[in-house]
């Protein structure tokens, strides 16, 4: 027996569609949540899945979960999405809390696939956590690392978890990147409009600060195009967070640079600071101490042919410009294999101490 | 600008306007006249003795010529920037934001200076706050003193008053929080001196926690006044402002007209007082809509601005994240706190990381 692709993904168009009102509900305008689903389902093939699943231990159906409990983060659909269809795969039923806001989207999973069932809880609500971590025999845990590690102490030793707490990404450009290195990147800058842990933050770029605004007149041109395929939908937010980053922008001797509904900023220094707001990101001569010290927390890092990071860690993700918001099935997010992080514990007692 | 400060060096029109400042302090006026004068005098200033501020002008083109229109400091820039004119010296005072960003950075205010603060904060207290009279009354403070938290302008404030106005100080909580038992005995005492008035300063989030926990308080003698402060940023219980009142006058029988709201903050020297909030004579308010930075008129709600003169050393065009409108006299009523950016999961938490490296 092998994982099987989901019955959710047969029609990959109508699940899209099906999805589609709810995520728009969350604040996203209809083409970058259409964009979005789009790249998730896509990812997913039987090929893949085989892939995937030829690469569990021997015997491991024995230890495949008969529910999962699956704890969403108030971010986007796509990575509840794909922990949803993971565990449908191998075969489990699946308790979904969704994050406040979220909660649309699990009535239509559940709408589709009657195995996906919502399960509401309190957040600070210990009982009810409890009492739904007894029926799962994996909890797999998106969000904070207060909530990972709240859960995890609830967890008992004898079930699976796997936790996916908040990670940042950023991107790596040489001095002269090609204009499809740039396209891409202006498209993971727009993707879920920069949400998630799989958005760039800041953007490293190699040489003399000429060149670092150079690149960012060159994403400006990008943007002005994309924006139009993938509008922003929630202008007002990204507009409060400009108010009060320009000034920052300015004391710290940067530069403004893009568009009516992406700010693109250089600054002087390297060192990695989280974006403000809403397709909102820094352009930074590209500095590898500024890259080591990210490396705990960094998901992803976008390289572009051109450039030559150095990276020391396995468990980042590197990709090319453009495909950092679609990341493929097999990614072993925070170093976990995607279906064999939800197998149940195969020694409980050596698993690690609640 | 006067043509003068031209052609005098920084360290001349800092010692100038120091000693216009100073008398400001002293005998503060609200001729608008003078108040704009030395306003644009300051602006120019700071924005020759403080570089960062200087690069805001210069990038956003602006007229120094009016403080309404100055480029403003949104506060959390004070996390990022020493935003002081004065070379860093052993004699500097820190005052350092609460943190209420769990994990976050702190934001600080160099002061190499305190001699405006000292100067201007007793007369606008006594107004606001005593009411006009300057009779020394029995503290009882909530605020810790600044040997608890050397680094609070608050603190510090409270310190400075109490020595120039308070007949006598109870400082009720201590690095382990509120001392309930030192609490009884102060309001108790008090109580028993001969039915003499209190006054209790505190801070919202204090006071409630006060409320919360002791419920033995007899009632305060009449005429006791409560200077209230802060809200409950970063804070997961709230309760309301007419709650607070309500409970205040329930258990401490002091009624509303003698809460007397304090609105200030580490960024700034100047405070304001009272309900509607008005502010002592080196303070103005402006209210900008939170999208365009466009001025509002009185009655609408957006961001809180300031023009502090008396932050001559540091920048005096500040922006906060507190929301308001002001009336007609520039008197202020606050609306709570401009909720943050739309979550972004892990945007938010990626500083909390950092820190925690």
């Amino acid at each position: 027996m092998s994982a099987t692709l989901p019955t959710l993904l047969r029609d990959k168009a109508r699940l899209v569609e099906d999805l589609l009102p709810a995520t728009v509900a969350q604040g996203f305008s209809p083409e970058v949540a259409r964009a979005g689903l789009e790249a998730e389902t896509e990812s997913w093939s039987e090929s893949a899945l085989v892939g995937l699943s030829d690469e569990l231990p021997t015997g491991w159906q024995a230890r495949a979960p008969r529910a999962v409990l699956v704890i969403a983060a108030r971010t986007l659909p796509a990575s509840m999405l794909r922990q949803c269809l993971l565990a449908r795969a191998l075969g489990a039923r699946v308790l979904l809390k969704c994050a406040a806001g979220q909660e649309a989207v699990g009535e239509v999973l559940h709408a589709i696939d009657p195995a996906i069932e919502p399960t509401p809880f309190a957040s600070d609500d210990r009982a009810a956590a409890q009492s739904t971590i007894a029926l799962a025999d994996t909890v797999v845990v998106l969000g904070s690392d207060e909530t990972v590690r709240a859960l995890r102490a609830e967890t008992p030793a004898d079930k699976g978890f796997a936790a996916h707490g908040h990670k940042v990404s950023a991107a790596w450009l040489g001095p002269a990147p090609s204009d499809a290195d740039v396209t891409g990147l202006a498209r993971d800058v727009v993707a879920w409009d920069q949400a998630g842990c799989l958005a760039p933050q800041v953007v490293w770029v190699e040489g003399d600060p000429t060149h670092v605004r150079q690149v960012g007149e060159r994403l400006t041109k990008a943007l002005q195009t994309i924006e139009r395929e993938l509008p922003l939908a929630d202008v007002s937010a990204h507009r409060v967070a400009r108010q009060r980053v320009v000034p920052l922008v300015a004391m710290l001797g940067g530069e403004l640079l893009g568009t009516q509904t992406t700010f693109i900023a250089t600054l002087p220094e390297a060192a990695f600071r989280p974006s403000p707001g809403p397709r909102m990101v820094w352009l930074l001569p590209a500095d590898a101490s500024a890259l080591d010290a990210l490396m705990p927390i960094l998901s992803t890092l976008a390289v572009a042919r051109s450039s030559t990071p150095t990276l020391a860690s396995p468990s980042v993700r590197l990709c090319a410009p453009g495909e950092m918001q679609r990341p493929p099935l097999t990614w072993r997010q925070d170093g976990l294999h995607p279906l064999a992080s939800l197998l149940r514990p195969d020694r409980p007692e050596l698993a690690s101490a609640p | 600008m006067s043509s003068e400060d031209d052609s005098m060096t920084l360290a001349e029109v800092r010692a100038d306007l120091h000693r216009e400042l100073m008398n400001f302090a002293r005998r503060p006026s609200r001729d608008p006249e003078l108040f704009d004068g030395l306003a644009e005098r300051v602006l120019h200033y700071q924005a020759r003795a403080i570089p960062s501020y200087g690069r805001l002008v210069e990038m956003l083109g602006a007229d120094l010529g009016d403080w309404r229109e100055a480029p403003l400091v949104p506060t959390e820039l004070f996390r990022e920037i020493d935003l002081c004119s004065q070379p860093v010296s052993e004699h500097d005072k820190i005052f350092r934001t609460s943190g209420t960003t769990p994990g976050g950075k702190r934001g600080f205010r160099r002061v190499p200076d305190l001699s405006l603060y000292r100067t201007a904060m007793s007369t606008p207290f006594i107004e606001g706050v005593l009411g006009g009279d300057p009779t020394r009354l029995r503290w009882i403070s909530l605020i810790p003193g600044d040997n608890v938290l050397s680094d609070s302008s608050l603190s510090f404030m409270v310190r400075e008053l109490s020595e120039v106005i308070a007949a006598e100080t109870y400082w009720i909580v201590e690095k382990d929080g509120l001392r309930l038992d030192e609490a009884r005995i102060a309001l108790g005492e008090g109580h028993g001196l001969g039915n003499e008035p209190v006054l209790v300063l505190t801070t919202a989030f204090a006071l409630a926690d006060l409320l919360e926990r002791a419920r033995w308080f007899q009632r305060l003698p009449r005429g006791s006044i409560v200077m209230l402060t802060g809200g409950f940023k970063g804070r997961r219980e709230t309760i309301s402002e007419a709650e607070l009142l309500t409970k205040l006058e329930q258990v401490f029988n002091v009624p509303p007209d003698h809460v007397r709201p304090e609105y200030g903050m580490t960024e700034l020297t100047s405070q304001a007082y009272g309900r509607p909030l008005a502010p002592m004579a080196s303070l103005k308010f402006r209210i900008v809509h939170p999208e365009t930075g466009a001025a509002l008129p009185p009655g609408e709600v957006g961001l809180v601005g300031c023009f502090d003169l008396l932050n001559l050393d540091n920048v005096s065009s500040i922006l906060t994240s507190d929301l308001g409108a002001l009336d007609e006299q520039g008197r202020l009523t606050l609306h709570g706190r401009m909720a943050g950016a739309v979550p972004r999961g892990c945007s938010l938490s990626a500083e909390e990381i950092l820190r925690q490296q």
